[in-house]
Protein backbone atom coordinates (compact mmCIF):
# COMPACT_ATOMS: atom_id res chain seq x y z
CA UNK A 1 0.00 0.00 0.00
CA UNK A 2 2.78 2.37 0.97
CA UNK A 3 4.58 1.40 -2.23
CA UNK A 4 1.52 2.25 -4.31
CA UNK A 5 1.05 5.63 -2.67
CA UNK A 6 4.68 6.48 -3.38
CA UNK A 7 4.15 5.56 -7.02
CA UNK A 8 1.10 7.83 -7.25
CA UNK A 9 3.11 10.75 -5.91
CA UNK A 10 6.04 10.03 -8.22
CA UNK A 11 3.84 9.96 -11.32
CA UNK A 12 2.17 13.23 -10.31
CA UNK A 13 5.53 14.95 -9.89
CA UNK A 14 6.68 13.77 -13.32
CA UNK A 15 3.49 15.15 -14.85
CA UNK A 16 3.77 18.61 -13.45
CA UNK A 17 7.48 18.96 -14.15
CA UNK A 18 6.97 17.86 -17.78
CA UNK A 19 4.25 20.40 -18.46
CA UNK A 20 6.37 22.61 -20.72
CA UNK A 21 7.09 21.50 -24.24
CA UNK A 22 9.15 23.37 -26.82
CA UNK A 23 7.35 24.95 -29.76
CA UNK A 24 7.80 23.35 -33.13
CA UNK A 25 10.15 25.44 -35.22
CA UNK A 26 10.13 25.48 -38.99
CA UNK A 27 13.55 24.27 -40.15
CA UNK A 28 15.46 26.84 -42.22
CA UNK A 29 16.08 24.42 -45.10
CA UNK A 30 12.37 23.61 -45.58
CA UNK A 31 11.32 24.41 -49.16
CA UNK A 32 8.90 27.29 -48.78
CA UNK A 33 7.08 29.52 -51.25
CA UNK A 34 9.28 29.65 -54.39
CA UNK A 35 10.26 32.86 -56.16
CA UNK A 36 9.90 33.39 -59.89
CA UNK A 37 13.25 33.07 -61.66
CA UNK A 38 13.95 35.25 -64.70
CA UNK A 39 17.00 34.89 -66.92
CA UNK A 40 18.08 37.58 -69.36
CA UNK A 41 19.13 36.61 -72.89
CA UNK A 42 20.60 38.48 -75.82
CA UNK A 43 17.81 39.31 -78.29
CA UNK A 44 20.31 39.15 -81.17
CA UNK A 45 21.60 35.75 -80.11
CA UNK A 46 18.77 33.98 -78.19
CA UNK A 47 20.95 31.24 -76.68
CA UNK A 48 23.39 33.67 -75.09
CA UNK A 49 22.82 35.06 -71.59
CA UNK A 50 23.13 38.84 -71.43
CA UNK A 51 23.53 40.77 -68.24
CA UNK A 52 21.49 43.93 -67.47
CA UNK A 53 23.48 46.85 -66.02
CA UNK A 54 22.21 48.36 -62.77
CA UNK A 55 18.84 46.66 -62.95
CA UNK A 56 16.40 47.96 -60.36
CA UNK A 57 13.38 45.77 -59.61
CA UNK A 58 10.28 47.14 -57.95
CA UNK A 59 6.86 45.60 -57.48
CA UNK A 60 3.93 47.65 -58.76
CA UNK A 61 2.00 48.76 -55.68
CA UNK A 62 5.00 48.42 -53.40
CA UNK A 63 6.96 51.50 -52.30
CA UNK A 64 10.16 49.59 -51.75
CA UNK A 65 12.71 48.70 -54.40
CA UNK A 66 13.25 44.96 -54.25
CA UNK A 67 16.82 44.77 -55.62
CA UNK A 68 19.38 46.71 -57.61
CA UNK A 69 22.05 44.62 -59.32
CA UNK A 70 23.93 44.05 -62.56
CA UNK A 71 22.91 40.54 -63.39
CA UNK A 72 21.60 38.07 -65.98
CA UNK A 73 19.46 36.27 -63.40
CA UNK A 74 16.70 37.62 -61.20
CA UNK A 75 14.40 35.98 -58.69
CA UNK A 76 11.27 37.86 -57.64
CA UNK A 77 8.50 37.06 -55.14
CA UNK A 78 4.94 36.79 -56.45
CA UNK A 79 1.92 37.81 -54.39
CA UNK A 80 0.33 34.64 -53.04
CA UNK A 81 -2.95 36.38 -52.18
CA UNK A 82 -3.48 37.57 -55.75
CA UNK A 83 -3.45 35.97 -59.21
CA UNK A 84 -1.28 38.63 -60.82
CA UNK A 85 1.85 40.56 -59.96
CA UNK A 86 3.59 43.31 -61.93
CA UNK A 87 7.18 44.43 -61.62
CA UNK A 88 8.94 47.46 -63.04
CA UNK A 89 12.41 46.55 -64.29
CA UNK A 90 14.60 49.63 -64.65
CA UNK A 91 17.78 49.41 -66.68
CA UNK A 92 20.80 51.65 -65.91
CA UNK A 93 19.26 52.71 -62.63
CA UNK A 94 21.42 55.48 -61.16
CA UNK A 95 20.80 58.45 -58.94
CA UNK A 96 20.29 61.05 -60.39
CA UNK A 97 18.44 59.49 -63.30
CA UNK A 98 20.20 59.84 -66.67
CA UNK A 99 18.88 59.56 -70.23
CA UNK A 100 20.03 55.90 -70.30
CA UNK A 101 17.64 54.96 -67.50
CA UNK A 102 14.73 53.00 -68.90
CA UNK A 103 11.82 51.50 -66.95
CA UNK A 104 9.71 48.67 -68.42
CA UNK A 105 6.84 46.90 -66.71
CA UNK A 106 6.24 43.16 -66.89
CA UNK A 107 2.90 41.61 -65.93
CA UNK A 108 2.60 38.05 -64.70
CA UNK A 109 -0.68 36.21 -64.24
CA UNK A 110 -0.91 32.84 -62.57
CA UNK A 111 -2.97 30.39 -60.54
CA UNK A 112 -2.05 29.82 -56.91
CA UNK A 113 -2.14 26.50 -55.07
CA UNK A 114 -1.67 26.49 -51.32
CA UNK A 115 0.15 23.35 -50.25
CA UNK A 116 0.42 22.07 -46.66
CA UNK A 117 4.01 21.66 -45.42
CA UNK A 118 3.93 20.85 -41.71
CA UNK A 119 2.67 21.94 -38.29
CA UNK A 120 5.69 24.18 -37.80
CA UNK A 121 5.83 25.71 -41.29
CA UNK A 122 2.15 25.86 -42.17
CA UNK A 123 1.40 26.25 -45.87
CA UNK A 124 3.35 27.37 -48.90
CA UNK A 125 2.23 28.74 -52.23
CA UNK A 126 2.93 27.15 -55.57
CA UNK A 127 2.18 28.85 -58.88
CA UNK A 128 1.15 27.91 -62.38
CA UNK A 129 2.08 30.73 -64.78
CA UNK A 130 -0.60 31.59 -67.33
CA UNK A 131 0.78 34.64 -69.04
CA UNK A 132 3.81 36.93 -69.04
CA UNK A 133 3.47 40.23 -70.92
CA UNK A 134 5.31 43.52 -71.35
CA UNK A 135 3.35 46.69 -70.64
CA UNK A 136 3.48 48.80 -73.82
CA UNK A 137 5.41 52.08 -73.64
CA UNK A 138 7.19 54.36 -76.10
CA UNK A 139 10.69 53.18 -75.30
CA UNK A 140 11.02 49.48 -74.50
CA UNK A 141 14.40 47.95 -73.67
CA UNK A 142 12.81 44.49 -73.30
CA UNK A 143 12.14 43.04 -76.74
CA UNK A 144 10.26 39.90 -75.74
CA UNK A 145 9.27 37.77 -72.78
CA UNK A 146 8.67 34.04 -72.79
CA UNK A 147 7.55 31.44 -70.24
CA UNK A 148 10.06 28.58 -70.22
CA UNK A 149 8.58 26.62 -67.33
CA UNK A 150 5.04 27.40 -66.26
CA UNK A 151 4.99 25.41 -63.00
CA UNK A 152 6.71 27.30 -60.18
CA UNK A 153 7.27 24.82 -57.38
CA UNK A 154 10.97 25.27 -56.75
CA UNK A 155 13.83 27.63 -57.52
CA UNK A 156 16.10 25.23 -59.37
CA UNK A 157 15.48 26.46 -62.91
CA UNK A 158 14.35 29.56 -64.84
CA UNK A 159 10.62 30.08 -65.27
CA UNK A 160 10.72 33.13 -67.54
CA UNK A 161 13.17 34.28 -70.23
CA UNK A 162 13.56 37.94 -71.15
CA UNK A 163 15.27 38.93 -74.40
CA UNK A 164 16.86 42.38 -74.70
CA UNK B 1 34.66 -46.66 17.07
CA UNK B 2 34.53 -49.30 14.39
CA UNK B 3 32.89 -48.57 11.04
CA UNK B 4 30.07 -50.98 11.78
CA UNK B 5 29.13 -49.07 14.92
CA UNK B 6 29.47 -45.79 13.14
CA UNK B 7 26.84 -46.62 10.49
CA UNK B 8 24.50 -47.81 13.26
CA UNK B 9 24.94 -44.47 14.93
CA UNK B 10 24.24 -42.52 11.74
CA UNK B 11 21.10 -44.49 10.89
CA UNK B 12 19.69 -44.17 14.39
CA UNK B 13 20.34 -40.45 14.53
CA UNK B 14 18.53 -40.05 11.16
CA UNK B 15 15.56 -41.91 12.58
CA UNK B 16 15.53 -39.72 15.63
CA UNK B 17 15.64 -36.56 13.49
CA UNK B 18 12.77 -37.70 11.34
CA UNK B 19 10.62 -38.25 14.42
CA UNK B 20 11.40 -34.75 15.65
CA UNK B 21 10.55 -33.33 12.21
CA UNK B 22 7.23 -35.16 12.14
CA UNK B 23 6.36 -33.75 15.51
CA UNK B 24 7.20 -30.28 14.34
CA UNK B 25 4.95 -30.71 11.30
CA UNK B 26 1.97 -31.67 13.38
CA UNK B 27 2.50 -28.85 15.76
CA UNK B 28 2.27 -26.07 13.10
CA UNK B 29 -0.75 -27.69 11.50
CA UNK B 30 -2.61 -27.35 14.74
CA UNK B 31 -2.43 -23.50 14.69
CA UNK B 32 -5.16 -22.28 12.33
CA UNK B 33 -5.89 -18.82 11.04
CA UNK B 34 -8.92 -17.42 12.79
CA UNK B 35 -9.42 -14.41 10.39
CA UNK B 36 -11.25 -14.99 7.11
CA UNK B 37 -10.18 -12.70 4.26
CA UNK B 38 -12.74 -12.00 1.63
CA UNK B 39 -11.81 -11.00 -1.89
CA UNK B 40 -14.10 -8.43 -3.41
CA UNK B 41 -13.82 -7.81 -7.09
CA UNK B 42 -15.81 -7.24 -10.22
CA UNK B 43 -16.33 -4.22 -12.38
CA UNK B 44 -14.63 -0.91 -11.67
CA UNK B 45 -16.06 2.16 -13.36
CA UNK B 46 -15.02 5.75 -13.10
CA UNK B 47 -13.79 8.82 -14.89
CA UNK B 48 -10.55 10.55 -15.69
CA UNK B 49 -10.72 13.59 -13.42
CA UNK B 50 -7.76 15.36 -15.06
CA UNK B 51 -9.87 16.11 -18.14
CA UNK B 52 -12.69 18.07 -16.49
CA UNK B 53 -10.10 19.92 -14.39
CA UNK B 54 -8.14 20.78 -17.54
CA UNK B 55 -11.41 21.87 -19.20
CA UNK B 56 -11.88 24.46 -16.46
CA UNK B 57 -8.28 25.66 -16.33
CA UNK B 58 -7.51 25.67 -20.05
CA UNK B 59 -9.72 27.76 -22.31
CA UNK B 60 -8.71 25.93 -25.46
CA UNK B 61 -9.56 22.44 -24.14
CA UNK B 62 -12.73 20.48 -23.33
CA UNK B 63 -12.64 16.79 -22.53
CA UNK B 64 -14.31 13.93 -20.72
CA UNK B 65 -13.28 10.30 -20.33
CA UNK B 66 -14.97 7.32 -18.73
CA UNK B 67 -12.81 4.40 -17.63
CA UNK B 68 -13.59 0.83 -16.65
CA UNK B 69 -11.90 -2.46 -15.88
CA UNK B 70 -13.16 -5.97 -15.18
CA UNK B 71 -11.17 -8.70 -13.46
CA UNK B 72 -11.08 -11.91 -15.46
CA UNK B 73 -8.36 -13.73 -13.53
CA UNK B 74 -6.19 -13.06 -10.54
CA UNK B 75 -3.79 -10.95 -12.61
CA UNK B 76 -5.62 -10.03 -15.80
CA UNK B 77 -8.20 -7.33 -16.27
CA UNK B 78 -10.12 -6.31 -19.36
CA UNK B 79 -9.83 -2.53 -19.46
CA UNK B 80 -10.99 0.34 -21.59
CA UNK B 81 -11.61 4.04 -21.89
CA UNK B 82 -14.15 6.03 -23.88
CA UNK B 83 -13.95 9.77 -24.24
CA UNK B 84 -14.53 12.96 -26.10
CA UNK B 85 -12.15 15.88 -26.57
CA UNK B 86 -12.03 19.28 -28.23
CA UNK B 87 -8.78 21.20 -28.52
CA UNK B 88 -7.74 24.43 -30.20
CA UNK B 89 -4.10 25.04 -31.00
CA UNK B 90 -2.42 28.25 -32.13
CA UNK B 91 0.94 27.68 -33.79
CA UNK B 92 3.19 30.28 -35.42
CA UNK B 93 1.84 29.59 -38.88
CA UNK B 94 -1.55 28.04 -38.27
CA UNK B 95 -4.52 27.91 -35.95
CA UNK B 96 -6.81 24.88 -35.80
CA UNK B 97 -9.46 23.12 -33.71
CA UNK B 98 -9.93 19.35 -33.45
CA UNK B 99 -12.91 17.64 -31.88
CA UNK B 100 -14.07 14.07 -31.72
CA UNK B 101 -14.53 10.90 -29.76
CA UNK B 102 -12.34 7.89 -29.07
CA UNK B 103 -12.45 4.37 -27.70
CA UNK B 104 -9.59 2.39 -26.21
CA UNK B 105 -9.88 -1.32 -25.42
CA UNK B 106 -7.34 -3.76 -24.04
CA UNK B 107 -6.06 -5.48 -20.96
CA UNK B 108 -4.10 -4.75 -17.81
CA UNK B 109 -1.69 -7.13 -16.12
CA UNK B 110 -1.26 -6.63 -12.39
CA UNK B 111 2.33 -7.06 -11.25
CA UNK B 112 1.56 -6.21 -7.64
CA UNK B 113 1.17 -9.06 -5.13
CA UNK B 114 -1.69 -7.93 -2.94
CA UNK B 115 -2.18 -8.77 0.66
CA UNK B 116 -5.21 -10.95 1.07
CA UNK B 117 -8.44 -9.08 0.47
CA UNK B 118 -6.93 -6.21 -1.51
CA UNK B 119 -7.33 -5.32 -5.16
CA UNK B 120 -4.58 -2.76 -5.61
CA UNK B 121 -2.62 -2.69 -8.82
CA UNK B 122 0.75 -1.74 -10.22
CA UNK B 123 0.09 -2.64 -13.80
CA UNK B 124 1.17 -2.67 -17.38
CA UNK B 125 -1.56 -2.36 -19.94
CA UNK B 126 -2.01 -2.47 -23.67
CA UNK B 127 -4.78 -0.78 -25.63
CA UNK B 128 -6.02 -0.57 -29.16
CA UNK B 129 -7.34 2.93 -29.73
CA UNK B 130 -9.62 4.34 -32.41
CA UNK B 131 -10.83 7.87 -32.92
CA UNK B 132 -13.43 9.54 -35.07
CA UNK B 133 -12.89 13.26 -35.33
CA UNK B 134 -13.05 16.43 -37.37
CA UNK B 135 -10.59 19.27 -37.73
CA UNK B 136 -11.15 22.90 -38.56
CA UNK B 137 -8.39 25.07 -39.95
CA UNK B 138 -9.24 28.50 -38.58
CA UNK B 139 -6.43 30.56 -40.11
CA UNK B 140 -2.92 30.20 -41.45
CA UNK B 141 -0.12 32.10 -43.11
CA UNK B 142 1.67 31.25 -46.32
CA UNK B 143 5.22 30.55 -45.25
CA UNK B 144 7.45 32.74 -47.35
CA UNK B 145 11.07 33.58 -46.64
CA UNK B 146 10.66 36.78 -48.67
CA UNK B 147 8.52 39.31 -46.85
CA UNK B 148 8.61 41.87 -49.71
CA UNK B 149 4.83 41.68 -50.15
CA UNK B 150 4.19 41.11 -46.42
CA UNK B 151 2.19 37.88 -46.52
CA UNK B 152 -1.04 38.38 -44.54
CA UNK B 153 -2.79 35.79 -42.41
CA UNK B 154 -5.36 33.84 -44.42
CA UNK B 155 -8.39 34.10 -42.16
CA UNK B 156 -11.03 32.94 -44.62
CA UNK B 157 -11.20 31.13 -47.92
CA UNK B 158 -8.17 29.33 -49.25
CA UNK B 159 -7.59 26.08 -47.44
CA UNK B 160 -9.60 27.19 -44.41
CA UNK B 161 -12.49 25.03 -43.45
CA UNK B 162 -13.81 21.97 -41.77
CA UNK B 163 -12.36 18.55 -42.50
CA UNK B 164 -14.78 15.85 -41.38
CA UNK B 165 -14.77 12.05 -41.27
CA UNK B 166 -11.20 11.77 -40.01
CA UNK B 167 -10.06 8.60 -38.27
CA UNK B 168 -7.01 7.27 -36.49
CA UNK B 169 -5.93 3.98 -34.97
CA UNK B 170 -3.15 3.42 -32.53
CA UNK B 171 -1.55 0.98 -30.10
CA UNK B 172 -1.02 2.25 -26.58
CA UNK B 173 1.08 1.04 -23.66
CA UNK B 174 0.17 2.02 -20.15
CA UNK B 175 2.09 1.93 -16.93
CA UNK B 176 0.13 2.77 -13.82
CA UNK B 177 -1.16 2.18 -10.36
CA UNK B 178 -4.64 1.84 -8.86
CA UNK B 179 -5.08 2.01 -5.12
CA UNK B 180 -8.11 1.62 -2.89
CA UNK B 181 -8.48 4.82 -0.87
CA UNK B 182 -11.85 4.13 0.71
CA UNK B 183 -13.87 0.93 0.64
CA UNK B 184 -14.53 0.22 -3.08
CA UNK B 185 -13.20 3.64 -4.13
CA UNK B 186 -10.00 3.59 -6.16
CA UNK B 187 -7.66 6.25 -7.43
CA UNK B 188 -5.45 5.55 -10.41
CA UNK B 189 -2.64 7.25 -12.26
CA UNK B 190 -1.09 6.06 -15.49
CA UNK B 191 1.38 7.09 -18.15
CA UNK B 192 0.56 6.34 -21.76
CA UNK B 193 2.87 5.79 -24.69
CA UNK B 194 1.14 5.55 -28.05
CA UNK B 195 2.13 4.68 -31.57
CA UNK B 196 -0.04 5.73 -34.47
CA UNK B 197 -0.81 2.79 -36.76
CA UNK B 198 -3.04 4.32 -39.41
CA UNK B 199 -4.93 7.53 -39.97
CA UNK B 200 -7.28 9.17 -42.41
CA UNK B 201 -5.78 12.57 -43.07
CA UNK B 202 -7.54 15.67 -44.23
CA UNK B 203 -6.84 16.59 -47.86
CA UNK B 204 -3.87 18.97 -48.11
CA UNK B 205 -3.62 19.17 -44.32
CA UNK B 206 -2.74 16.80 -41.47
CA UNK B 207 -4.07 15.32 -38.24
CA UNK B 208 -2.26 17.59 -35.79
CA UNK B 209 -4.25 16.51 -32.75
CA UNK B 210 -6.19 13.28 -32.37
CA UNK B 211 -8.71 12.82 -29.54
CA UNK B 212 -7.35 10.16 -27.16
CA UNK B 213 -3.95 10.22 -28.86
CA UNK B 214 -3.09 13.87 -28.16
CA UNK B 215 -0.56 15.97 -30.07
CA UNK B 216 0.77 14.48 -33.30
CA UNK B 217 4.32 15.51 -34.08
CA UNK B 218 5.63 16.37 -37.56
CA UNK B 219 8.49 13.92 -37.67
CA UNK B 220 7.28 10.81 -35.83
CA UNK B 221 4.15 8.86 -34.93
CA UNK B 222 4.64 8.69 -31.17
CA UNK B 223 2.12 10.15 -28.77
CA UNK B 224 2.13 10.48 -24.99
CA UNK B 225 -0.58 10.89 -22.41
CA UNK B 226 -1.54 10.74 -18.80
CA UNK B 227 -4.59 9.39 -17.03
CA UNK B 228 -5.71 10.30 -13.55
CA UNK B 229 -8.85 8.46 -12.58
CA UNK B 230 -11.28 7.94 -9.74
CA UNK B 231 -13.09 4.58 -9.93
CA UNK B 232 -15.82 2.86 -8.01
CA UNK B 233 -15.69 -0.91 -7.67
CA UNK B 234 -18.99 -2.69 -8.04
CA UNK B 235 -18.28 -5.82 -5.97
CA UNK B 236 -19.93 -8.39 -8.20
CA UNK B 237 -18.02 -11.22 -6.60
CA UNK B 238 -17.11 -11.87 -2.98
CA UNK B 239 -14.86 -14.84 -2.54
CA UNK B 240 -13.46 -16.42 0.60
CA UNK B 241 -9.75 -16.71 0.32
Amino acid sequence: MKQIKLCLIAVLLVTFSGGCEPDDICAANTPTTPKLIIRFYNAANPTELKSVENLATQGVGNELIYTVASTDSLSIPLQSQSTSTSFVLTKNFVDPITSDTNADQINLSYDVAQVYISRACGFRAQYELNEATIETDSDLWIQSIEISSSLIENETKAHVKIYH
Amino acid sequence: MKPKHMSKYIISSFLLFSIVLTFGQEKTDEIKDSIVYKERYGLRVGMDISKPIRSILEESYTGLELVADYRISKRFYIAGEIGSEEKSVVENNLDFTTKGTYLKLGADYNTYRNWAGMENMIYVGIRYGVSSHEQTLNSYTIYNTSQYWGEPVVAEGGENGNFTGLKAQWIEFQLGVKAELLRNLYMGVNLQLKRLMSEERPENFDNLFIPGFNKVLDDNSIGVGLGYSIMYQIPLYTKRK
